[in-house]
Order: structure tokens, then C-alpha cells, then sequence
């Protein structure tokens, strides 16, 4: 009975190891690479792989996914002679199984090695201020030379991401003191702008009110000259008139003294009417002028005149 | 106790492996010790024949699992973005000389391409042939 026992027992074990062998599930975005006796011979998919066990061997599985590898931080030299302490991260993802299998024996170091190595380079051209400012400059810079190393691993270095970039201490309160003056300067040119505005913008008032002011008295003298102006016109017009008015009134009287039939006897008489109009006066003594006399002489002259006239005729 | 229950309560717990552990395997074996177990049912104490024609069973459910595999190959599995770069649209952000790379950008990703002809930067070009890491490239161009 035990020798059957025995037999029941290696029977069990070996169809168990060899069906567990045979059967092979591949989980989604890994592979595995098949050796046959030795010999590359395919790769195992994701799903279920059937595999021959005695001379079918599995060498091992890659993930396909992309990966990050840290790299530790490293001291590189920019071309302005900062040395900076770069921190770095790199993704990369298998791309070819076999060539990551047979290619390099150990790819995660490998593509540590190299980007790193590569960055040192890509630093080394750039100044701490492109360094610092220009990530897009750097993944283009790294990736042509990463792609040319990389093409014999089946490893694709998708980016390599700087992470943090620490410049040495002094360097760094050195970048803080630019800040500070910078922000200093900026504050100070505001605060002169906006003296500066405010001169002008008063300036500008003062001109304006002066301008103004200006303005109104010209404009009130000339209105003023103007109506002066108007009322000379007005009174000399009137003037006119009243003159006029007058010279009308003294032609109609000689008018109508003509058509009454003024004389020099008439005029004699009148004027004697008014020497005795004198006399009348409160005054004691009334004097004559002279030429009054010879007036009335002439009168009688011409008195005689007209007489003789009227006897002649 | 008889044999068949062993055998049973043997293919009940394999069963429930598999559901936990899913090898697959462990379903052949289950069900080779079902069979056993209806073997064990018609002549309880040949115990070799029993174990004999479990390991036959599973091994030729095993060597049948092979056409099964390639139905569950037929269904659709995860696409890699980065695997199907043949025919896309690239644009060019370093331009490409004959015989040397340059760098074409595909959906946010940037690769070294070479091409046969001088090819500017900012134009967009086609993908034609990819290699682990580099691609090659051609313009593009509307009438394909």
C-alpha cells in the first residue's frame, strides 16, 4: 500500500508542476519573453499563454507601462560657473521587449546613467538663469541624444523632468537681494510717476483756470465796448435826428415867415418891440449897442429906400 | 468517509482557489477531480486509477486550452497610446535634415525623426515607420 501511496503522491506533483508550467495568464501591459531551449523564441502576450514546460522557460517579464525612476540630486556646473545641485525625475517605458531582455543587462540603471549624464551635458551649455526658466529648452535638448543612446535598449525615455534646482546659498541670497531691488526700484519709479502725474495734472489745471478766466474778461470787455458802442451810435442817431429836427422846424418858421411877408419894416419894428422889452427890464440903465443904433439908422435909411421904391413905382 | 466525497470536497476547494487566485489552472484540476470522483463512485478503492484519470483528465483539458486562449485574444485588451504611431499626425519643433534627427511632436509627446527629405519646422509631417525610438517621417499631405 505505501509503494501506491508513493506513486499516487509523484504522479500528483509532476502533473501539477508541469500543468501549472504549461498554463501561463499575462496580466494586462506586461510581457514576458519565451526562451526555448536557451534560445530567444517569442513573447507572451496579455490573456492566457500556453507554454511547452520542459523546454519553453520564461526569462522574464517586463511591465510596459511608463516608470519613473528618481534620479538623487547632483552637483552640475552651468556655463556661468554656478554649481547647482539638480534634482531630477525621469519617465521611460519599454518599447521593445526583447532588445530591453537581450540588449543591456540592466536598463534601469542604464537609462539612469545616461540621463543623468546627458543633463550634465545640457547644463553645462546653459546659464542658471536659462536653467532655471527653461524646462522646454532642456527636454529638447535631451531628447535627440537620449533617443540615440537608448535605440539599442528597447527603453523610450519619455521625459526627463527637473524636479528642483538648488543653487549654492550665496547664490541664492544674492538672487534675493536682485528681487528686493528690483521690487525697490519698481515701488520708486511708481512713486515718481505719480509725482510726476500729479504736477502735470495740476499744471494742467492752473492752465485751464488761467485760460478760462482769461476767456470770460475778453469776452466781457468786448461785450461791453460792444454795447457802449451801440449806445454811442443810438445817441449820435438820435442827435442827428433832434438837429434835424430842429433845422426843419427853423425852415418851416423862415418858410413861414417868408409866406407871411416879412419886411425890414416889420423887422425895424420888431426889434424896437424888443428894445423896449429891454427897457422894461429891472435894470436902471439900458445900453444900446452901437450897431443897435446904426441899425436902426439903416433901418430909417432903408425905411426911406422902400419909400422912395414905392413912390417910384 | 467515502473516496468520491474526498475527491469532491478536493475539486470544491480547488474551485474556490481558483476563483481567488485565477491561474486557471486550477480549474482543470477541479474538474479532473470531479471526474475522479465519479471514477472513485464506480469502483471506490482503485485509488491509482482514480488519481490516474484525474491527471489524464486535467492534462487534456490543459492541451484543449490553447483554442480557448485564442478566442479570449480576439477581445479587445487595453490600446496603448504610444503604440499605434504609424500613420499619425505630427508637427515638426526641430527641424529635420536628410541623414540626421530632428524632433517631431505626436499628441504631446516628443520623438527624434528622421526623414528622407529636408523637412521644415512647423510643418506637419505623417509617421511612417517606427523603430523603438525613433520614427520616420514624411510630410503630410491631404489626398491618402
Amino acid at each position: 500500500m505505501p509503494v501506491q501511496w508513493i506513486v499516487i503522491a509523484v504522479v500528483v506533483f509532476v502533473v501539477v508542476v508541469f500543468i501549472a508550467l504549461t498554463v501561463k495568464i499575462v496580466p494586462q501591459q506586461r510581457v514576458g519573453v519565451v526562451e526555448r531551449l536557451g534560445k530567444f523564441h517569442r513573447l507572451l502576450n496579455p490573456g492566457l499563454n500556453i507554454l511547452i514546460p520542459v523546454i519553453d522557460q520564461v526569462r522574464l517579464y517586463h511591465d510596459l507601462r511608463i516608470q519613473q525612476a528618481n534620479v538623487p540630486p547632483q552637483t552640475v556646473i552651468t556655463k556661468d560657473n554656478v554649481q547647482v545641485q539638480i534634482d531630477s525625475i525621469i519617465f521611460y517605458q519599454v518599447v521593445g521587449p526583447e532588445q530591453a531582455t537581450y540588449g543591456i543587462s540592466d536598463y534601469v540603471y542604464g537609462v539612469r546613467n545616461i540621463s543623468t549624464a546627458t543633463m550634465r551635458q545640457i547644463i553645462g551649455k546653459l546659464e542658471l538663469d536659462e536653467t532655471l526658466s527653461g524646462r522646454e529648452k532642456i527636454s529638447t535638448e535631451i531628447r535627440i541624444a537620449l533617443d540615440e543612446a537608448t535605440e539599442k535598449w528597447g527603453v523610450r525615455i519619455e521625459r526627463v523632468e527637473v524636479i528642483d534646482i538648488k543653487p549654492p546659498l550665496d547664490i541664492q541670497e544674492a538672487m534675493d537681494k536682485q528681487m528686493k531691488a528690483e521690487r525697490n526700484k519698481r515701488a520708486i519709479v511708481l512713486e515718481a510717476e505719480a509725482a510726476k502725474q500729479d504736477m502735470i495734472l495740476r499744471a494742467e489745471g492752473d492752465k485751464q483756470s488761467k485760460i478760462l478766466k482769461a476767456e470770460g474778461d475778453k469776452e466781457a470787455r468786448i461785450r461791453e465796448a460792444e454795447g457802449l458802442g451801440q449806445a454811442q451810435e443810438l445817441e449820435a442817431l438820435g442827435q442827428a435826428k433832434a438837429i434835424q429836427a430842429i433845422a426843419e422846424a427853423e425852415r418851416a418858421r423862415i418858410e413861414n415867415l417868408r409866406a407871411a411877408g416879412l419886411d425890414e419894416s416889420v423887422l425895424a419894428y420888431r426889434s424896437f418891440e424888443a428894445l423896449t422889452e429891454i427897457a422894461k427890464g429891472p435894470a436902471n440903465k439900458v445900453f444900446i449897442p452901437s450897431n443897435a443904433v446904426e441899425t436902426l439908422g439903416s433901418l430909417g435909411a432903408i425905411g426911406e429906400v422902400f419909400k422912395a421904391g414905392k413912390s417910384e413905382k | 468517509m467515502h473516496a468520491w466525497v474526498i475527491w469532491l470536497i478536493a475539486a470544491g476547494i480547488l474551485l474556490v482557489l481558483e476563483m481567488m487566485t485565477l491561474t486557471f489552472y486550477l480549474l482543470w484540476f477541479s474538474i479532473g477531480a470531479v471526474v475522479a470522483a465519479l471514477v472513485a463512485a464506480i469502483a471506490p478503492d482503485a485509488y491509482l486509477l482514480q488519481v490516474i484519470v484525474g491527471c489524464v483528465v486535467s492534462l487534456i483539458l490543459t492541451v484543449f486550452t490553447k483554442p480557448l486562449s485564442r478566442r479570449f485574444r480576439a477581445a479587445r485588451g487595453f490600446e496603448d497610446a504610444g503604440i499605434e504611431l504609424i500613420g499619425r499626425k505630427g508637427i515638426v519643433t526641430e527641424p529635420i535634415e536628410p541623414g540626421q534627427y530632428g524632433i517631431v511632436k505626436i499628441g504631446g509627446d516628443t520623438w527624434s525623426a528622421t526623414s528622407s527629405e529636408y523637412q521644415a519646422k512647423d510643418e506637419w509631417v505623417r509617421v511612417i515607420k517606427r523603430s523603438s525610438t525613433r520614427i520616420e517621417v514624411e510630410k503630410w499631405e491631404e489626398f491618402y
